[in-house]
């Protein structure tokens, strides 16, 4: 340990190489919280403007900003991760990487699902079908009913059937397989969406706002199908122009 | 070789874990959260860093 010691003290070069490391370490963590979460992004911009001012304030010699500015400083990083603590923690939370043989589809079950739709469209049965990509679903499944079945479009239009104990809520599909159904979803808080659009696709949006999913909303009143995804809402007139839609958004 | 090879992995190990958890991205913003991107500047403020606390070492030696 000594040697180690001596050998950083004597050698300036390998000390500003550690010492360039430990700095790119915690460095690194916060460009990539700044740039995946708004609100740190925000908070950064703010600290180094209450840095400047403070550093200008010592500079010059100014007693009350001095004051003002070093106590804001002293505290800032602590209530800056008190703040952002929920979106931290959701990332650290998220698995990043699923299988991607897990989240493919065959061709038989995007059929499935676009018949399934269309077929309930017709009907105006409402339906609510949520794709998960790579940010996982867990948290909305483990509070809905398990399923774990095989995708086919008898399936799914029998969970959507009016008086069915599974038809509030949404599927919830990984790959091949229903994942669950009843899953509830945060409605969007975006005031631009349509008045006439009810809570469904209100929860569809939600959902694409704040996970990488695909949603596919069926409306009770007009039978009209939409598609959620990064909290925009695609109207979806054929069947070619969901299954394309579909291929081309678990492609990726 | 092998105590090379691990400790080179577990220099590299935090940047790693930091580039298995860029790629998940849902809005425009987000997606700029690229793990070449992140280092890249990561790297030029540490850089700027560097210069700023060794600049008599490193031009005046």
């Amino acid at each position: 340990m000594d040697m180690i010691i001596k050998f950083f003290q004597n050698n300036t070069i390998a000390r500003i190489c550690l010492d360039a490391y430990l700095v790119l370490l915690i460095v690194s963590l916060l460009v990539f919280l700044a740039l995946k979460i708004k609100k740190v992004l925000v908070l950064s911009i703010i600290g180094l403007l209450i840095g400047l001012f403070n550093w200008l304030a010592q500079t010059l010699d100014l007693p009350i900003s001095k004051e003002v500015y070093s106590f804001f400083f002293a505290s800032y990083f602590l209530s800056c991760v008190v703040i952002a603590a929920p979106e931290i923690w959701k990332i650290m939370d998220a698995k990043s990487e699923k299988n991607r043989f897990e989240l493919s589809s065959t061709q038989s079950t995007k059929t499935a699902i676009v018949e399934a739709v269309f077929h309930m469209s017709q009907m105006k049965v409402g339906a609510l079908i949520t794709i998960e990509h790579h940010n996982t679903l867990d948290e909305y499944a483990k509070r809905a009913i398990q399923m774990n079945s095989d995708i086919s479009k008898e399936l799914l239009e029998q969970i959507f059937i009016k008086d069915s104990p599974l038809h509030d809520g949404g599927v919830i599909i990984r790959g091949n397989k229903i994942v669950c159904a009843g899953a509830y979803y945060t409605l969007t808080q975006d005031e631009s969406l349509d008045k006439t659009m009810g809570s469904r696709h209100r929860a569809g949006v939600g959902i694409s706002e704040v996970t990488d999913s695909l949603t596919i909303i069926v409306s009770e009143e007009t039978g009209a199908v939409h598609v959620a995804i990064t909290g925009m809402m695609i109207a979806m007139d054929t069947k070619e122009k969901l299954l394309d839609y579909i291929s081309s958004f678990i492609g990726r | 070789m092998k105590v090379i090879l691990v400790f080179i992995e577990a220099i590299t190990s935090p940047f790693s874990l930091l580039m298995r958890h860029t790629n998940n991205s849902n809005n425009k913003l987000a997606r700029w959260a690229n793990s070449l991107v992140v280092l890249f500047l990561a790297a030029l403020i540490v850089l700027g860093l560097v210069l700023y606390y060794y600049f008599d070492f490193i031009f005046k030696r």
